[in-house]
């Protein structure tokens, strides 16, 4: 199960770094400034990127950044969750 | 580079970065971190942002040492989104005024540009020592 939890937090990491690059190439075209507090604060990206998705044509990036951070978040619950069990399983 | 032009333009970006950041500042605060940095998660180095939400709780609880240790450009970034932030809860013309002492400031001074290039290249420094010393 950790195997696995590893596994998608790996493979989400990578899809929302690739988001994030493919947004800020978008952000840098528009405003060099923004771009990089793009790359400062991540979800500044992320914000700019729903405010401005029909303007960018980036629908399917930002689905797909949203997606992998809320796998993220969940794989994050869930693994404190397994801790928590392993520690009341010890206790 | 006028930053802020852009920025502030646009009400709804000033609000989801305003409800953004206060869900993503509790949620720390509580342990959880609803937005991890995937640079770091995919290669292991800090990105050039990593710490900033730390030193941004350390700054709202008042310890600058640590906060200074973790992002020394947190203030910045904090006076950059509280203006945001600010400028889309504003009722109509006191947000025009705002909006445009904002521009002025940044027009005059070039404060933006100046803060953002220097923690540019703080970011970029504190990347290639990681680099150097792990190599």
């Amino acid at each position: 199960m950790t195997t696995l939890m590893s596994v998608l937090m790996g493979v989400a990491g990578i899809v929302s770094l690739v988001c994030w690059i493919m947004v800020l190439i978008k952000i840098f075209k528009e405003n060099i400034g923004l771009g990089i507090l793009g790359i400062f604060c991540g979800i500044f990206a992320f914000i700019y990127g729903w405010v401005k998705v029909k303007q960018y044509n980036i629908k399917n990036v930002m689905v797909a950044w949203t997606v992998a951070l809320l796998v993220m978040i969940l794989a994050q619950m869930m693994g404190g969750a397994m801790m928590f069990q392993q520690l009341s399983a010890t206790m | 580079m006028q930053m802020l032009c852009g920025l502030l333009s646009s009400r709804g970006l000033g609000l989801g970065v305003a409800v953004f950041l206060a869900v993503f500042l509790l949620s720390a605060a509580a342990g959880l971190h609803v937005y991890q940095c995937s640079f770091h998660g995919v290669s292991g180095l800090s990105c050039p942002g990593c710490g900033l939400s730390r030193a941004g709780l350390s700054l709202v609880t008042g310890d600058l040492s640590v906060m200074w240790q973790l992002h020394p450009f947190a203030p910045y970034f904090a006076i950059l989104f509280g203006t945001l932030a600010v400028g889309a809860v504003l009722p109509g013309s006191w947000r025009q005024r705002w909006v445009t002492g904002a521009l002025r400031l940044e027009r005059t001074t070039r404060f933006h540009a100046v803060l953002l290039i220097g923690a540019a290249v703080y970011g970029a420094a504190r990347l290639i020592f990681q680099v150097v010393r792990l190599g």
